[in-house]
């Protein structure tokens, strides 16, 4: 045990003390001094029906493909493989597992609780694209709000809750209110999305391309 | 107990940032990052280390947000210089220069591991492992890069590290410079070569599309393929020797995926930029 926590991990062990107990897909349960992992559609599997692992790496094996063998690079997709346990020692562990799973999960949620998270408004986003990705510069608000809309569901595409808005001053209110509440219920760590990911550049890229294409 | 160089202690408090690319089709692009990661914080020279990614998570935007250390070293796992580390990198960390202060934390940028000298070890080494027992002065090196790239400048630096293993003493029969799109050309190996084994070393971060198939296409020691991943990619560095065109060639996996790839990361930490000199009074 570490006689002197990493803030970030004091964090977390604030935050469970409080009863904070759900991310993502994943519940955390309290075993004796330690905690564990699961789906939380296996919350109430006896632990011989689950795949036992103890090592906070695990983590990275168990997120990294969906049940059909499909990669998943985008870590917050509602397709979390079930029928695992990962039995972890303290804090710390579950800190790096948790690193795994949602990555830059805690530190988002700690950054922007205490006021040191500036959200990226998507424009600005696509704004300082150079490349091949320059031309997401040209989506107006409406192709911003199309892309979204097409890309970032929350029950189908991808559970981290929006902290940004289309513009400064122009909110994103095209996708159901659980995507950008982000003080979802009190024992629920929210996943935040603070910048659009490279996944919804890409997206925007092939918006903007095809709609060119068809313009007149 | 062993003495601490210096830097060794200044590490101790800081944190490592290792970057990558990615990919969301790849699966295998990230694994050499997480791993050399890994094996840094098994050696337990910094209070901590994290990945970032242009293409997975954590994104280069948030990845300082999991960062406790006030003294943080990124170093980027690219194989050269170009535009990912001049442009796109300092512009998505949000870096000033090659040192950032901010909030009360220092980020030292340092250089990709691709282009540090240290690579020559990892080559030899990973030539000695694929032909065992093969004398040097019977084989022909070559260094396989892609050419012709907007996004990075590996001929420069593969031609750098094929000057440096010909100055090592290492006495191949020769060492040459190969590329996919440019000359010269992977393809006509056998022409660039003389020797009666050749072994040809991919200079990439990760395995991939390019080394599983394409470069094996090229080389002649596999047909053409959709281009999908197939499952069986790594069977193609497992069946050397390869007989053709009156030769043996070995084939590698791509030099990144040394496990020795960590400690040119910790080279590269050890070329940190040094905090700039405050301005001195007129």
């Amino acid at each position: 045990m570490m006689s002197h926590p990493p803030p970030l991990t004091n964090a977390l062990a604030t935050w469970l003390e409080g009863g904070g107990r759900r991310i993502g897909e994943l519940v955390i349960l309290r075993r004796g001094p330690g905690w564990e992992l699961r789906h939380v559609d296996d919350r109430e599997a006896a632990d011989g029906a689950l795949t036992t692992r103890d090592q906070p790496a695990a983590a990275r094996e168990i997120a990294k493909y969906d049940a059909s063998g499909v990669y998943r690079p985008l870590k917050a997709a509602p397709s979390l493989i079930r029928g695992w346990r990962l039995a972890l020692p303290d804090v710390e562990s579950l800190r790096a597992a948790l690193d795994f799973f949602y990555p830059a999960a805690l530190g988002n949620w700690v950054a922007l609780t205490a006021g040191r998270a500036a959200p990226s408004p998507l424009k600005d986003t696509f704004a300082r694209q150079t490349g091949m990705y320059r031309i997401t510069g040209l989506l107006d608000e409406d192709d911003c709000r199309t892309v979204v809309a097409a890309n970032c569901d929350y029950a189908t595409n991808c559970r981290r809750r929006i902290a940004w808005p289309i513009a400064a001053g122009v909110p994103l209110d095209t996708l159901t209110p659980e995507k950008t509440n982000l003080t979802p219920a009190e024992d629920e760590m929210p996943i935040l999305c603070l910048h659009a990911c490279s996944l919804l550049v890409a997206a925007a890229r092939t918006h903007i391309k095809k709609k060119r294409a068809a313009a007149p | 107990m062993n003495a601490k160089l210096p830097h060794e202690s200044a590490w101790r408090d800081a944190a490592l940032v290792i970057l990558g690319h990615g990919s969301t089709q790849n699966p295998d692009s990230s694994t050499p990052t997480w791993q050399h990661a890994e094996e840094l914080r098994k050696r337990g020279l910094f209070r901590e280390v994290q990945c970032a990614f242009w293409k997975e998570e954590p994104g280069f935007r948030e990845v300082m947000h999991m960062i406790d250390a006030d003294e943080v070293f990124v170093v980027p796992n690219f194989i050269s210089e170009g535009y990912f580390t001049r442009d796109v990198l300092p512009r998505e960390l949000e870096l000033t220069g090659p040192v950032t202060q901010v909030g009360g934390r220092t980020i030292r940028y340092c250089d990709p591991v691709g282009i540090h000298p240290s690579m020559t070890r990892l080559l030899l080494k990973r030539a000695a492992e694929i032909a065992p027992g093969v004398p040097r002065a019977e084989i022909s090196l070559v260094i396989v890069g892609h050419g012709t790239s907007l996004n990075e400048n590996s001929t420069a630096a593969i031609k750098a590290q094929v000057e440096l293993i010909k100055q090592s003493g290492a006495d191949f029969a020769e060492v040459v410079d190969a590329y996919m799109e440019e000359e010269p050309l992977v393809a006509k190996w056998d022409e660039l070569t003389t020797a009666p084994n050749v072994v040809v070393v991919p200079f990439f971060i990760a395995d991939g599309l390019h080394s599983y198939e394409d470069i094996p296409v090229l080389l002649g020691i596999s047909e053409a393929s959709p281009g999908a991943i197939s499952a069986n990619q790594g069977e193609v560095f497992r069946r050397n020797p390869y007989s053709l065109r009156h030769r043996r060639l070995f084939y590698s996996a791509a030099i990144g995926t040394d496990e020795l790839m960590a400690d040119v990361i910790l080279d590269q930490v050890n070329a940190a930029p040094r905090t700039p000199a405050p301005a001195t009074q007129a």
